[in-house]
């Protein structure tokens, strides 16, 4: 089973993440509030998630700068960056990000790219 | 004594517009993913079903809209024209395909089999944005069940450059009686209740003129108030 970690500042969105992944099959590992939360919680995990789904605009540290650290500790790690800033698009993707799903999305949209990502 | 005036500087209301509608791009997500599960629910009913693509389709032009104000308030703080060269046939297949989807109650066509080849034009997203909007309002003003929308273009050069001038037609479609190009007159001299009927299009227009082009537009039966066709200038890629 593929396993993921939310990253988004925004309760009722991880929420929501947690909600069409489950239903979904796929099992929701860890969770953070904002960037430095992420980076922190991903350093301490043994076991680390296949895929991660990162929010931009987060309070302490913002999702471009917490790939950039993720990435840096593990180059292989798959991150999708999900964004309602078009523009932050080639940061994420210099940053390391695998894909970028910009928002408002449809299901569909976020499922395709979590099993792109996940088989590659 | 008068009290003093309730004033919040345009700085502050671009900032402010910006965080407040990406928040509700947030609140929209949720929406609209709910939406999507209570329609794949195993043994959802029918009507429910149909309720909520109703919805859904609400909010994804809800979404469109908040969109356009994201652009138009990043606008208004001075963010330079992409010139990036956008491909005016595929961005249309993408926006049809977003369009088609707001109005599940209509069989809506966009038919772009007129565009010429290489018709590339710059701007980058705000292109995108410029046809989300003209054509979700076309569609709008369009009384039909099964509104046709015919996209043609024709490469111009002027003073050495190339420009596209792209004409996006409906024979269906009416306009507010008396409003023309008056759409595109950049500040707003009409009344207001006539321009909601067209704020799509006149959204288009501002973003036109914004990356250096401009937008017309002309009623193709002025007596039975029928039909019309926008005139867009847009600029091309010069030639190397």
């Amino acid at each position: 089973m593929t396993t993921v970690m939310i990253v988004d500042d925004e309760l009722f969105i991880v929420e929501l993440y947690r909600d069409i992944l489950q239903l979904r099959g796929y099992k929701v590992v860890a969770t953070a509030f904002d960037g430095e939360e992420a980076v922190r919680k991903y350093a301490a995990s043994p076991q680390k998630p296949d895929v991660i789904v990162m929010d931009h605009r987060m309070p302490v540290m913002n999702g471009v700068e917490a790939t950039k650290e993720i990435m840096r500790s593990n180059p292989k790690q798959k991150i999708i960056f999900v964004s309602a800033d078009v523009l932050i698009e080639r940061d994420a993707r210099d940053a390391g990000a695998a894909e970028f799903l910009p928002k408002p999305f449809r299901m569909d949209d976020l499922i395709e790219k979590m099993q792109r990502v996940a088989a590659s | 004594m008068a009290g003093s005036e309730v004033r919040v500087g345009p700085g502050e209301v671009g900032v402010l517009m910006d965080l407040l509608s990406h928040d509700m791009l947030n609140n929209n997500q949720a929406t609209l993913s709910y939406l999507e599960l209570i329609h794949s629910f195993p043994g959802a009913d029918e009507r429910i079903k149909e309720l909520a693509d109703k919805a859904t389709s609400q909010v994804r032009t809800s979404s469109v809209l908040l969109d356009g104000i994201r652009r138009l308030v990043s606008s208004s703080m001075g963010t330079p024209v992409p010139t990036t060269p956008v491909d005016v046939a595929g961005t249309l297949a993408l926006v049809s395909h977003d369009v088609s989807g707001m109005f599940p109650h209509k069989k809506v066509t966009i038919n772009t089999a007129g565009i010429a080849p290489g018709t590339e034009v710059q701007g980058g997203q705000y292109i995108q944005d410029l046809f989300g909007h003209l054509l979700m309002n076309i569609v709008q003003l369009d009384p039909e069940d099964r509104p046709r929308i015919d996209v043609t273009s024709v490469r111009q050069k002027h003073n050495g450059s190339v420009y596209w001038n792209i004409e996006v037609a409906s024979t269906t479609a009416a306009l507010p009686s008396g409003i023309g190009s008056d759409i595109f007159a950049g500040v707003v001299p009409m009344d207001l209740s006539k321009m909601a009927r067209v704020s799509g299009a006149a959204f288009a227009g501002s973003v036109a003129r914004a990356i250096g082009g401009r937008m017309g537009v002309r009623v193709l039966d002025p007596v039975k108030n029928r039909g019309c066709v926008f005139e867009i200038s847009l600029k091309g890629v010069d030639d190397r």
